[in-house]
């Protein structure tokens, strides 16, 4: 075009052009804007449909049974016929009749009605005028009539009222009789149909019908608002706004468990979301997630790039249950539970530091000493590879070489070599020991088996009585004990084991020296000390040079974080801290040279606890050593370490009762330092023995689910500082672990928190017991009713018979049962510890007496108080006795005479002490 | 991990599983005509074991009478096995019930019979003829563990079990006390004499497996097929395990 | 004259008229011209344009879309500050709120941002194209001042902008933009002379951008008041004058 006709260029196709564009555009906007950028649109309408489908399928459902149903049916038939008989004939016109009647009673019944209101009012105004002629002093005389006229005509109206009433209420009642019949069936034709009224409402609730048509639920953004739940980087307290239910619409409703996403209703419903309520808690605070996002699901799970908080997935939200649970120990949080106890009990805590987590005791031995239990060439091996000794260890593997490793030795043993020498001397070799006399030794073997050493310890390699996770020994495994440990050594550890180890964790079985003779003569069976000459590598080992390198070595690897090593007591952890991993961003984790890996926190947190030193370079080196842990334990530790958070939840949400969590958590790591629930059943975990004892659960440890309400604290408290034979039949053995003082104040609290008991102190004033009772009591117990010392002990009196058959002391019942408790006992011992050998006599499940009827009325429950009472004046404990031990050659006490009362006979019994049986008050 | 909830239920109630799960065919009972009998013995395989002589460490007025030997495995001279519980397997319809009441005695502090039988959803009466306390004490694992005191002055007591199983019976007051109890849901068991010998009458012709259980040495079958009117032999030998 | 004209004429006569809508004009072809192409409103380009300059290859068409990316911010901007909330508690929340919660929100948002990003390249491309085409020679000199001016304007509002969604990105920006200003001879406190003034860390030009030593809510305050008012005020003004300029001055060409 020339220049001349440049003013006359169209730009119309430009226009045209862009106009479609922008219509385009705009369309598009709306479009996106409204639908696709509004999932839970969608979502609300399917899940609308699908509740609607299934709640016209339930009326249908039932409408059918009400079909099928013949009594249903017969009902209606009978309505019908008794409607139309209503209708025709006589009793319809009798009916017409009466309505007429009651149509004209209806109408004088108004009138007088009317009338008397009428009265009414108009007494009102003549009583005004009668107080106003008062008022200003006129003759009242006039009113005063005309009042009491009305008076008159008010009581005539009312009689006429009260006639037309009663006239009208025949005729109603004649009414009545007549449809009496059809309204009984109406109303059972209402009850059976009632089911489907309510199926018919809930099917109403969910639509909206215009005219004909029936629309589901308009669409509404579902939101959760916790108020000062997060906080912004200026400590300023900020609301979180969970709308996760606005796509998962079936969440918190039962019946959509096999769903899909997002309409499937959360695992463990009741579990879950009863205990934290959606408006209380709203999702976020477990999930995580970006709550307000409502656009799309990559959006609302914080699936997308920058956002801190990505939703969890699978076990990995049991992250969420520790921010407000303390003791995480609970149903429905058993992975994180796991991946704490694992990190606190594998080592973690001994090189890396976290919050809460600093005070544990070290988790490796006491090696202070060591040099006067050790093989050197033994201690040179393991320091090079523990796992090939003992392939459960906790102890890792630092991938030393041989040089290192006979560095390290050399310096642990000359570390240890003063103290080591010390202890020597005051513990002489005894003697008696011999791992060659075979009878020793099978008795040793029969005393391993049956005092309970197996309830932490493995005695042959692969036997694992006791296992942290999958894969960790709590106890060491001894199946090649001799090949590490000298006899001597042996000897006095069993009979003593503070004694070499201040903090041992290992009990003293109160071992006779006979029996630690024997054991040791049977451990020293255990594996094959070949070739190996101590005291030669010892002296090469101790060589100065040697020492000094070894000792740069313990301090480079931080081996005082878990080992107690003399001159290293200040040693501070070399682990990065922990306490606030779970929010490391991305950014700062060093993948080295691995391109292999995913770029998620996960991976690198996995790959680094399943090989240590996997992002190692040329330049940085990494001294972490390798656990060998299964993937479920590291999965476990993962979910813990994801729980390390900056952000904290505000006090509001946390668990009310904190002093009872917090006892709940002490308590349970001591009981995990001591495995108690590596015998007993406690909180229905543990006692893994048990399975020794299937035959007979009598013969093993005791289960102590409910001890908390059942003994009472100072005496349980007392108990556990020095434990004393309280089942005679028992052969295995409640050791004596010297808990301190604290320790076992915590395992007091522990248990009474179990049963949610505050105050766990019970006095009983015996002089409060009724005699009449205790007499009861004594007549029940006595050989004529339930003959209870036939089993049972009662301080010095002994029942007939070998221990085996025994049942425990009665007289100890007063100082450590708890009265509440011996009542739920007697009522039923089943109950409250299966499999015992306690039987049941009486069976409060149904009204039939059980006990004798001429004791206290025959009244069952009134018999177990008596019984009780009757026991709480039985005599104190015994003094800790010498060990129990099944002793054959033992004389039996004779047999008793068993005079009516159920009294020894003074001649027969071989009591010393008085009777004991006393009634006070 | 064992836990306390596995070895629970193995003592405890089941009774949702009791009611659904075991889908045991219904028996149905009734009269019996042209049907024959099994009948024959349980034989021990090789040289007949002592009986153990039992320990009677307690109340030995009552229970010390006379010596108690155990009846774990009791072999007569000709080597007949006494106290085995012999039984058809695979029955469904056949004669009914006997008349009567499942009674286990305790005398002398033993459990008298020593095997008793007791048809499912029948009361057991079990009587204390001792006049000292005693209890009961069962070990089960399809039927509820019970574990009830039988005081002197409780003469009868009344037990019913829900699923058939041979359950094991013991006293904890007297450790050596032991019986069982044959839970059966139909009439086809029989328990040898000493013997060895037993006989299943009135059974409706046809082809059965029979089944043979001995507290020690386990349990055994064979096939059977029983003619009408006529009697079919069979043998059993156990041997020690 | 009919009654209807007759009304009308006393209408239009009427003081309360003429004071509101003054006097109308004689309907020629040449006033009818004059009324449009009088009025900035109706006709922002100047009535008389040179052939050659109206060509896209001359005139890009830059300056004009600039002006219209301005109006869009604007536009879109006003929609914005109704639901945003310039305090450090609320500025990033409210900003993903206007994301997820309102209609349009993120349309408004992104057309916002669209539109700051397109405005910024076309006034660079606007300059370029006046720079190759002469047009900032005289009598344009001053206009071409006018037009730096609002070239710094326009940034200077980018740079404000984007500390408002207060997150990571924002503030450091802003950081690393404001850091500069400490170096300033005599009025920044790591400047030269700054012993001379006085400048400290709390009180200097930096301090004067951010509003006390560090970012903070004060900062964001008071961009945001730069940002919304301010700037764009400054900045309407001097597009006044631009335009003004451009009308009086015609669009240029290669000397007659």
């Amino acid at each position: 075009m020339s220049k001349a006709d440049e003013e006359k260029k169209s730009y119309s196709s430009v226009f045209l052009l862009a106009v479609a564009l922008l219509l385009a555009t705009a369309i598009w906007i709306v479009w996106d804007d409204q639908i696709s950028r509004r999932p839970w649109k969608k979502y609300q309408y399917e899940f609308s449909e699908m509740q609607i489908d299934r709640a016209k399928a339930e009326v249908t459902a039932e409408q059918k049974r009400l079909d099928d149903s013949s009594d249903y049916q017969t009902v209606v038939e009978e309505l019908r016929e008794a409607r139309q008989g209503t209708e025709g004939g006589e009793t319809g016109a009798a009916i017409s009749e009466l309505s007429s009647r009651e149509a004209a009673a209806r109408i004088v019944f108004d009138d007088a009605d009317f009338d008397l209101r009428l009265v009414k009012s108009q007494i009102e105004e003549a009583w005004y005028e009668f107080e106003h002629a008062e008022l200003m002093h006129v003759d009242t005389t006039g009113p005063k009539h005309h009042l009491e006229e009305l008076e008159a005509k008010k009581v005539a109206t009312e009689a006429r009222v009260a006639e037309a009433q009663a006239r009208l209420d025949q005729i109603l009642n004649e009414k009545e009789e007549i449809f009496s019949v059809v309204e009984t069936l109406e109303k059972q034709k209402k009850e059976m149909e009632s089911g489907l009224g309510r199926l018919e409402q809930n099917v109403e609730g969910l639509v909206i019908p215009v005219g004909p048509f029936e629309f589901p639920k308009i669409p509404k953004i579902q939101q959760v608002v916790l108020n000062e739940f997060d906080r912004n980087a200026y400590n300023q307290p900020l609301a979180r706004v969970d709308r996760c239910t606005s796509c998962h619409t079936g969440i918190n409703k039962d019946g959509f468990e096999d769903a899909e996403h997002p309409f499937r209703t959360h695992p463990d419903r009741k579990l879950y979301l009863g205990t934290h309520s959606v408006e209380k808690f709203g999702c976020t605070p477990c999930h995580q997630g970006q709550g307000p996002a409502v656009n799309s699901p990559e959006q609302a799970h914080g699936w997308v790039k920058h956002w801190l908080d990505p939703m969890y997935q699978g076990d990995d939200v049991q992250a969420g249950c520790i921010g407000c649970h303390d003791n995480v120990r609970i149903e429905g949080a058993e992975t994180i539970a796991l991946g704490e106890k694992l990190f606190e009990q594998v080592g973690c805590v001994g090189c890396h530091l976290v919050d809460g987590y600093g005070d544990l005791p070290k988790i490796g031995p006491y090696l202070r000493r060591v040099s006067a239990k050790v093989d050197a060439d033994w201690l040179v091996d393991w320091v090079k590879n523990p796992h090939e000794f003992r392939p459960r260890t906790k102890m890792p593997n630092f991938y030393f070489d041989q040089a290192e490793a006979e560095a390290i030795a050399g310096y642990i043993l000359a570390s240890s070599a003063k103290e080591g020498e010390e202890w020597l001397a005051s513990h002489p070799a005894p003697g008696g020991i011999d791992s060659s006399d075979a009878a020793l030794v099978a008795k040793g073997a029969e005393l391993a088996d049956s005092l309970g050493c197996r309830g932490c310890h493995g005695l042959a390699p692969g036997e694992s009585p006791a296992l942290l996770g999958d894969s960790k020994d709590i106890a060491p495994n001894l199946g090649n004990i001799a090949e590490k440990a000298n006899q001597r050594w042996m000897y006095h550890w069993l009979k003593n084991p503070r004694g070499y180890s201040p903090e041992a964790r290992m009990p003293s079985l109160r071992l006779s020296d006979d029996e630690a003779k024997a054991l040791v003569s049977y451990l020293g069976t255990l594996g094959e000390p070949a070739g190996s000459d101590d005291a030669a590598t010892r002296d090469r080992l101790l060589d100065a040079d040697n020492v000094a390198e070894g000792e740069a070595l313990v301090r480079k690897y931080g081996c005082a974080g878990c080992h107690n090593i003399p001159g290293m007591e200040a040693e501070s952890r070399i682990g990065v801290e922990l306490s606030v991993f779970g929010s490391k961003p991305l950014e700062e984790l060093f993948f080295g040279k691995r391109t292999d890996i995913p770029h998620t926190w996960k991976d690198w947190t996995y790959n680094k606890i399943n090989e240590p030193r996997i992002y190692e370079t040329d330049r940085i080196e990494q001294v972490m050593p390798h656990f060998a842990l299964s993937e479920e334990d590291i999965d476990a530790i993962l979910v813990f370490l994801a729980s390390r958070q900056e952000a904290k939840v505000p006090e509001a949400y946390k668990l009310a009762d904190r002093q009872r969590e917090q006892a709940l958590v002490d308590g349970l790591r001591v009981i995990e330092h001591y495995n108690c629930v590596g015998c007993h059943v406690i909180n229905d975990q543990g006692g893994a023995i048990l399975a020794r004892y299937e035959e007979n659960p009598s013969l093993g440890p005791p289960i102590l689910n409910g001890e908390g309400a059942k003994v009472q604290s100072d005496w349980f408290y007392s108990f556990l500082k020095q434990p004393v034979p309280l089942r005679p039949w028992l052969k295995i053995r409640m050791p004596t672990f010297g808990v301190s003082d604290d320790e076992a104040r915590k395992i007091v609290e522990y248990f009474a928190a179990l049963e949610g008991i505050d105050s766990p102190f019970v006095h009983i004033d015996q002089a409060a017991l009724s005699p009449e009772y205790v007499e009861a009591g004594k007549l029940l117990a006595s050989v004529d009713y339930f003959s209870c010392y036939t089993c049972h002990q009662q301080g010095e009196r002994k029942p007939e018979g070998p221990e085996e058959g025994w049942a425990p002391d009665l007289a100890m019942a007063s100082e450590r049962l708890n009265p509440d408790w011996i009542v739920e006992w007697i009522k039923d011992p089943q109950a409250l510890m299966p499999g015992s050998r306690m039987p049941a006599f009486y069976d409060f499940s149904d009204d039939s007496p059980d006990g004798p009827d001429d004791v206290l009325g025959g009244n069952d429950l009134e018999q177990v108080k008596a019984l009780r009472d009757y026991l709480l004046t039985l005599g104190s404990m015994p003094v800790a006795a010498a060990p129990v031990v099944a002793d054959p050659e033992r004389v039996e006490p004779a047999a008793m005479d068993q005079g009516t009362d159920g009294t020894a006979s003074s001649e027969t019994s071989n009591a010393a002490a008085p009777e004991t049986v006393q009634v006070e008050g | 991990m064992l836990n306390f909830r596995m070895i629970a239920q193995s003592a405890a109630l089941t009774l949702g599983a009791a009611l659904v799960s075991t889908a045991a065919i219904a028996y149905e009972g009734g009269a019996v005509a042209g049907g024959g009998s099994i009948k024959g013995t349980v034989k021990f395989k090789g040289e007949a074991p002592a009986q153990e002589v039992l320990d009677v460490n307690k109340d030995k007025k009552v229970c010390a009478v006379g010596e108690k030997k155990s009846n774990e495995l009791v072999v007569g001279a000709d080597g007949g096995i006494r106290y085995a519980v012999v039984s058809l397997t695979n029955i469904s319809k056949g004669k009914a019930f006997p008349e009567g009441e499942s009674i286990l005695d305790q005398a002398g502090c033993e459990y008298l019979p020593y095997i008793v039988i007791v048809p499912t959803g029948s009361e057991l009466v079990i009587k204390n003829s001792d006049g000292i306390l005693h209890n009961i004490h069962t070990y089960s694992d399809k039927n509820k563990a019970v574990n009830r005191a039988q005081p002197k002055f409780k003469k009868k007591i009344k037990e019913s079990f829900a699923e058939p199983e041979m359950v094991k019976v013991t006293c904890d007051v007297h450790g050596w006390m032991k019986g069982w109890l044959a839970v059966v849901d139909h009439p086809y068991y029989v328990i040898t004499d000493e013997k060895g010998a037993f006989e299943l009458t009135d059974v409706p012709a046809g082809e059965y497996e029979i089944k043979v259980w001995q507290e020690k040495l386990g349990e055994s079958t064979q096939k059977v097929t029983v003619a009408g009117g006529a009697e079919a032999a069979v043998t059993f030998e156990l041997a020690a395990k | 004259m009919s009654k209807w004209e007759e009304t009308k004429r006393q209408i239009t006569e009427s003081q309360v008229w003429q004071s509101i809508f003054r006097h109308g004009y004689d309907d020629t072809p040449g006033n009818r011209v004059q009324m449009v192409s009088g009025n900035v409103w109706l006709h922002l380009h100047p009535s008389k344009v040179r052939r050659h300059a109206i060509r896209m290859r001359f005139t890009w068409c830059m300056g004009g879309i600039t002006f219209l990316m301005f109006l869009v911010t604007v536009v879109t901007g006003i929609y914005l500050m109704f639901y945003y909330r310039p305090t450090a508690e609320y500025a990033y929340a409210d900003m993903k709120y206007l994301e997820f919660d309102m209609p349009f929100g993120m349309f408004m948002r992104n057309m916002h941002r669209w539109a700051a990003h397109a405005m910024v390249i076309a006034v660079w491309l606007h300059m370029f194209r006046v720079f190759l085409t002469g047009s900032y020679k005289p009598p344009r000199e001053f206009n071409w001042i006018v037009g730096v001016l609002l070239l710094v304007l326009t940034l200077l509002l980018s740079f404000t902008g984007y500390l408002l969604p207060w997150d990571q990105l924002s503030i450091w920006a802003v950081t690393v933009g404001s850091n500069m200003a400490r170096a300033t001879p005599l009025l920044g406190y790591e400047g030269p002379f700054a012993d001379w003034t006085g400048a400290n860390p709390i009180y200097d030009a930096r301090a004067f951008l951010f509003g006390g030593g560090e970012i903070g809510p004060h900062t964001l305050l008071r961009f945001y008041i730069l940002h919304c008012i301010f700037i764009p005020l400054v900045a309407s003004l001097f597009m006044a004058v631009h335009f003004w300029r451009i009308r009086r001055d015609g669009f240029s060409g290669p000397p007659v």
